[in-house]
């Protein structure tokens, strides 16, 4: 009788074990909720490029298609909006500011546009006009709001910099500029904001997380070129977890990799592929309050959640 | 298949009727010999027995004699067979349209007729499907329809074909008669075998007062300065007047009046042909085309234009022409001074370059035979392919195959396998290929493509595409490789050998998806690492081809490209909105690499832009030296007789091989470079004309000495007039003629003194106007005529033929006309053909049907509607029957009856009992008691009894001896069996109460005989005991 227990248990274990996802690229990655589908109704997806949550645990998703939409934590369509203008590409970043307003850069017209949750503009950055003087944008993609209420928006085409705005869309500073040195970006895709206003900005086509203080200072920087642990290949979003974790979507590599605030590498989810716990160039990525991780996974017009 | 008698006729018919004799001969004995066997079933259940007996024999004799039922289908499907060609007249179509909307309606909806429609011209098409329901025309005809021809027999083809298979059919066919494809008789005959009967309605016309211009006809071919007949042929129905105009095309293909022509002339016409001539100096040698043109008065009554106008050409030979088109506007000009000098015209042409937009400069190209026409040999000098379209380049190559024209290609840094020319109809037409056999020393080009998703429409077709065309381009022993983003940066294929490497290349080509790469510089440092590995590449070169939006490569990246010379050429396709950014980041990078920047806006240019980048790693194919060397005359070959010693020398040449064939000549080679020394000059015959290749410049920048050697006007002359398109023989009288939709090409031959040439092969081609070209040979049907005939030549157009002849004693040439067919045939028709109508519904025991007009003229659609019955069912509807076999059911049915038999003899019913059980039920169901059965209760008990009586009888004989049981002794059940069938049914039958044998261990009651007499031996042995004991005892007691 002892026995039988003793192999139950052992058993248990064994199961257990393997259900706990993200152990490593060899266990296979499996997703708690995989949702989407591939189309332009109300609810549907098609190439969905930018996320966030808001406080309620909301997700507002965003697409080739020029719409805000908005979808309860399992993927259930809540409601949804049009950007004002239409283009081939939609935006490319969303994030809420401390107001629970919804943060939108419009990359495509050059601006970021500040929406209510219910999708009234209530305040545009920028003229609309592309250009590479202060206050206007090559390509605005990526958009944080800290403590105080000030813009930070990453933007690339002839510039690649962050731009800094006062609560009112003032400028204030830049920082950044073409290249590879520390501080400089190639392609400053997505940014994200931790508790403390640290910016963590995911240089792209550097392979490279850097985190900046909100002067701009450089405080720290990791990644290199590779699919190994602690490599990456063409971080396209970063977002920070309730617990500070900070969570990396890797669009080259197909994959989302967990690191500490301070860069040691912790796991990463997710495989190239068009089945559940596979991902085909994702853009962005989602942290819940509860922790989980959703990831849009781009090419397949779909969104999955796990835990990491 | 015989009928049964009425009224069963309609329902059941007999397949083999032989067999129903049976039923006699097999039904009165039965009855009979049943009537006395069957005597002690009693009255009632005799005859029943009798009745059922004959049914079971009735009913196998049905089955075999096969009965079936008929199953009648009463539904009509009528087809409206409707006319669209262009004959039939404007005012008549829609009447036509609403008369079947209407018509149709008739149908019975109560027996579900079905209607539907087909409408034809040349071809026939279903407009409705047979459906039940009204045909609805009211927004007129779906289909598309070609007008120009009539093929009434293909119409009713189709309806045929399309009527379901198990209902009545009619057609009502309603058309002019008139039809110039197929055979309606032979179609009506198949209608008439299938039973389908056909109603027409003939669409009625004359045009009493029509005027046809039947044709412009030309001499074939005329001098210049000579003095040409135009004759106009106009057919007139009725006498009417008019004007006539004669109109040429100039060089334009604009339509300009012809000289002396310059206003409408007014004729008088009589009626049937009347013949106008105009009198036309030649006085250029050109291509001539004259349309003549009639008006007809105001009020004259001619009521089609389109038949007004006909077309005729000719070609007026003068000094030899010569059209030369190359790639830079005047580089050939010591060559065309030279050719003029020695008396030939020249028409220069420059060729157009390729830009992002498409064609960007340069003169419109030929682009239809008639255009070349007037050319005797066509020389292409260091033009590339990509100036020329697909089709430009098969009629080029036609030009020399079919028309007998000359083809020259002159060398140059963009001729021969330089210029992309390999794989294309003009190598096929070229004495040389443009690939190398072997080349050793030249080194190769290597080519990396970096294919990134374009948003443009198409984008991913146009990426193949391009991908294809670049690959076509390359020559096998080059290198090429495609990088592409497919969720990261990867190799389609890596760089590889063209010649053993293609067809996996175009393979892998055909899956390729290229997606959204982030930024340049990796794909860039993959194709560079790949190329560097290109030991043998002595020109290596990247095309990208992107929106831009990538991010820009690094200055690393870019300086390691240019210091390992590699060029890279950009294309951008459908930008962000023309983003200035990434039209930079495009441009840059071609720039930096001395690459080409392209800014694509329409797609169309995008295969030749990617053939001419694919040429750029051609250019090992020159050969260059800055010392010049002599060529080598190796003999004197027929275009370059009279050329004595050497020619001048040479500094490039571009470097070819003679094809392999027997009637290529290669009289000029060049020494260098020594491994494999290639033709300077090479021509043959190819089809009917011939070709030449000069690898080498004319003059310019590899030849330089040519032009002030003594000998080049002389040289050039002598191998253009060779290369040209012989000089008809006016001995030989060519006459091409359409008649119902062929060609025919008739060639009466005469030699010098008048007298029949015999035995000639005259083969040839005819040019259809959609340049189709379809072989003809002609056959001897006289002396000296010789007769062919093209098929299908059915398009209204401009048709070329050329044939070339040869014959005994060097008897060969070239001789070419043409004909044109101004308009279709519909168009000649002047009133409709009733007759043929009511042939095919006299054939078909169908009505002809006519519309009622009022008295002004103008159709009664109601009386019309009023006489059509098209959903009748008269004598001759056919009415389909469908066949259901019943010796199944007859079987069954035979097999169910003789059970019945056994069972009628074999139980016996008790009515009264019946009756009183019926009676109990129902008494019961009210509630109320039930009297006890006391007869039956009685009977059965006093049965008891006896049976009891009768046990106990048996017993008490078997206490002392064991009798065997009777076997007529009543077991039980069969003593309830008994009471089933009622004591009044007569004594048990011995039969009936023999128990059946029984498996031993098996049975539950009867004791067994040997188990029985064992116990009565027991018994009695134990009796015997007791009484000898009782004895003993008795004797004991004593003791």
């Amino acid at each position: 009788m002892m026995a039988h227990r003793r192999t139950s248990l052992a058993l248990f274990f064994v199961f257990a074990s393997a259900m706990v996802p993200g152990c490593g690229p060899d266990e296979g990655s499996r997703a708690d909720v995989v949702w989407g589908i591939h189309g332009r109704k109300p609810g549907w997806l098609v190439k969905p490029r930018a996320a966030v949550f808001d406080a309620s645990d909301h997700l507002y998703l965003v697409d080739l298609t020029d719409r805000v939409q908005v979808f309860d934590r399992d993927g259930q369509y809540v409601r949804g909006w049009r950007m004002p203008d239409f283009n081939v590409d939609g935006p490319s970043g969303v994030s809420f500011d401390r107001k629970g307003r919804l943060l939108v850069a419009d990359t495509h017209f050059y601006r970021v546009l500040v929406f209510s949750p219910e999708g009234e503009i209530l305040l545009q950055i920028g003229d609309g006009v592309q250009g590479t003087t202060p206050g206007r944008f090559g390509y605005p993609c990526d958009v944080v709001a800290d403590k105080s209420g000030n813009f930070y928006v990453a933007d690339y085409g002839e510039n690649d910099r962050v731009q800094v705005f006062s609560p009112e869309g003032k400028w204030l500073r830049q920082w950044g500029g073409h290249g590879y040195e520390p501080g400089q970006f190639v392609r400053p895709r997505a940014l994200a904001i931790d508790d403390a206003d640290r910016i963590y900005v995911a240089d792209s086509v550097a392979n490279r997380i850097q985190v900046f203080d909100t002067e701009g200072k450089l405080l720290k920087s990791w990644g290199t070129r590779g699919s190994g642990l602690g490599e990456m290949a063409y971080p396209y979003d970063v977002a920070i977890g309730p617990d500070g974790s900070v969570y990396v979507c890797e669009y080259g590599n197909h994959r989302v990799q967990k690191f500490r605030p301070d860069g040691t590498a912790l796991g990463v989810w997710g495989e190239s592929g068009r089945g559940p716990g596979q991902l085909y160039n994702p853009w962005a990525l989602a942290v819940d309050s509860k922790g989980e991780v959703s990831v849009v996974d781009s090419n397949n017009h779909r969104v999955q959640r796990f835990r990491l | 298949m015989t009928s049964l008698l009425d009224p069963l006729t309609r329902n059941l018919t007999v397949g083999r009727p032989l067999w129903l004799l049976l039923l006699p001969a097999l039904v009165i004995p039965l009855v009979l010999f049943s009537f006395k066997s069957l005597a002690g079933l009693g009255k009632i259940r005799r005859i029943v027995a009798i009745l059922i007996r004959t049914s079971v024999v009735g009913a196998i004799v049905l089955a075999l004699a096969e009965v079936s039922t008929v199953r009648r289908n009463e539904k009509l499907t009528t087809m409206y067979v409707i006319d669209s060609s262009e004959s039939i007249p404007q005012e008549y179509r829609g009447t036509i349209l609403s008369f079947v909307s209407e018509d149709s309606k008739k149908r019975n909806k109560t027996k579900d007729d079905l209607t539907g429609a087909i409408v034809f011209g040349k071809a026939p098409s279903v407009e409705a499907p047979p459906a039940p329901t009204e045909v609805n025309l009211a927004l007129g005809i779906e289909s598309t329809v070609d007008g120009q021809y009539t093929d009434l027999g293909g119409a009713l083809k189709l309806a045929l074909a399309t009527f379901p298979e198990d209902t009545a059919r009619r057609i009502v066919l309603l058309a002019d008669g008139n039809e110039n494809r197929g055979n309606a008789m032979e179609q009506a005959l198949a209608a008439k075998e299938l039973g389908v009967q056909i109603d027409v309605l003939p669409i009625d016309y004359f045009y009493d007062k029509e005027v046809l211009v039947e044709k412009v006809s030309l001499p074939p071919d005329v001098k210049k300065g000579e003095t040409v007949n135009i004759n106009v042929v106009v057919r007139a129905s009725e006498p009417t007047k008019g004007t006539l105009q004669v109109f040429q095309k100039d060089s334009d293909n604009r339509s300009v009046p012809a000289p002396g022509n310059e206003k409408p002339v007014p004729i008088d016409l009589r009626r049937g042909v009347n013949v106008f001539t105009l009198k036309q100096l030649i006085t250029e040698p050109s291509f001539y085309t004259f349309t003549a043109e009639f008006v007809p008065e105001r009020g004259g009554g001619d009521r089609r234009a389109i038949n007004n106008v006909a077309t005729g050409f000719t070609h007026a030979r003068g000094t030899a022409q010569v059209l030369l088109i190359e790639g830079t506007k005047g580089e050939h000009a010591e060559l065309v001074r030279a050719l003029r000098e020695k008396k030939l015209e020249v028409k220069v042409l420059v060729a157009p370059g390729v830009g992002g937009g498409g064609n960007e400069g340069g003169d419109i190209l030929p682009d239809d035979i008639g255009q070349l026409q007037p050319f005797d040999t066509v020389i292409l000098g260091n033009v590339p392919k990509d100036s020329f379209t697909e089709s430009q380049q098969r009629l080029l190559e036609s030009n020399v195959h079919d028309m007998g024209a000359g083809l020259i290609m002159l060398g140059g840094e963009n001729s021969f396998g330089a210029g992309g020319w390999m794989n294309t109809p003009i190598e096929k037409a070229l004495p040389v290929d443009m690939q190398i056999k072997a080349l050793k020393v030249q080194g190769k080009g290597a080519l990396v493509q970096i294919m990134h998703a374009t948003e443009i429409p198409e984008g991913n077709y146009w990426m193949k595409v391009i991908a294809q065309e670049a690959i076509k381009t390359l020559s096998s022993y080059d290198y090429c490789g495609m990088v592409h983003w497919e969720g990261q940066e990867a190799w389609l294929f890596t760089i590889r050998p063209v010649g053993t490497g293609k067809s996996s290349m175009l393979r892998a080509i055909d899956r390729m998806t290229p997606g959204d790469m982030p930024a340049f510089d990796p794909t860039l440092q993959m194709a560079l690492s790949g190329l560097r590995k290109v030991q043998d590449a002595m020109t290596k070169h990247i095309i990208v081809i992107s929106d831009g939006d990538p991010a820009a490569p690094s200055p690393q990246v870019i300086n390691q490209l240019i210091a390992n010379k590699i060029t890279c050429t950009t294309v951008i396709v459908a930008a962000h909105g023309n983003d200035p950014g990434s039209i930079a980041t495009m441009r840059d990078i071609a720039m930096k690499t001395k690459g080409r920047f392209y800014q694509v806006t329409n797609p169309k240019a995008l295969p030749r832009i990617y053939q001419k980048e694919a040429r750029i790693i051609s250019r090992p194919l020159i050969f260059e030296r800055p010392q010049p060397w002599l060529p080598v005359v190796k003999y004197t070959s027929e275009p370059i007789t009279g050329l004595n010693g050497a020619v001048p020398p040479i500094s490039g040449i571009i470097q070819t091989s003679p094809k392999e064939s027997e009637l290529v000549e290669v009289p000029i080679t060049s020494p260098l470079p020594t491994e494999q020394p290639p033709p300077l000059l090479a021509h043959w015959t190819y089809g009917l004309g011939r070709s030449v290749a000069f690898t080498s410049d004319a003059g310019r920048k590899w030849s330089t000495a040519w032009p002030s050697w003594d000998g080049y006007a002389a040289f050039w002359s002598q191998v253009v007039r060779w290369s040209m398109r012989p000089v008809d023989n006016r001995d030989l009288s060519l006459n091409v003629r359409r008649e119902e939709g062929k060609i025919k090409v008739v060639v009466d031959a005469l030699d010098k003194n008048s007298q029949f040439l015999n035995f000639l092969q005259i083969q040839g081609y005819v040019i259809s106007p959609d340049l189709k070209q379809e072989r003809i040979d002609l056959v001897q049907t006289s002396p000296g005529r010789y007769e062919g005939t093209v098929e299908n030549a059915e398009a209204s157009g401009n048709y070329f033929v050329t044939l070339g002849y040869n014959g005994a004693d060097n008897v060969k040439g070239v001789v070419s006309t043409g004909v044109s067919v101004p308009y279709s045939d519909e168009y000649r028709e002047l009133r409709s053909n009733p007759g043929t109508l009511e042939t095919i519904a006299s054939l078909t025991n169908g009505e002809v049907l006519s519309w009622k007009r009022r008295q002004d003229g103008s159709i009664d659609m109601a009386r019309t509607l009023a006489e059509t019955k098209p959903f009748r069912r008269d004598k001759f509807t056919q009415i389909p029957q469908g066949l259901t076999p019943l010796w199944p059911l007859l079987l069954f049915f035979s097999a169910t009856m003789f059970l019945g038999d056994v069972a009628i003899r074999r139980v016996s019913p008790d009515f009264g009992r019946m009756r009183k059980l019926i009676k109990d039920q129902y008494e019961k169901l009210r509630g109320r008691e039930v009297a006890p059965d006391v007869e039956y209760m009685e009977k059965l008990k006093g049965r008891k009894a006896e049976v009891t009586d009768q046990i106990e009888r048996s017993r008490a004989a078997t206490r002392f001896e064991a009798p065997s049981p009777s076997p007529d002794a009543p077991t039980p059940a069969d003593v309830v069996a008994e009471l089933m069938q009622g004591g009044s049914a007569g004594g048990p039958r011995p039969a009936e109460r023999r128990p059946a044998p029984q498996a031993p261990g098996l049975a539950a009651g009867g004791p067994k005989p040997e188990a029985e007499s064992y116990t009565n031996r027991l018994l009695k042995a134990k009796n015997k005991v007791w009484e000898d004991r009782e004895k003993d005892g008795k004797g004991g007691g004593n003791a």
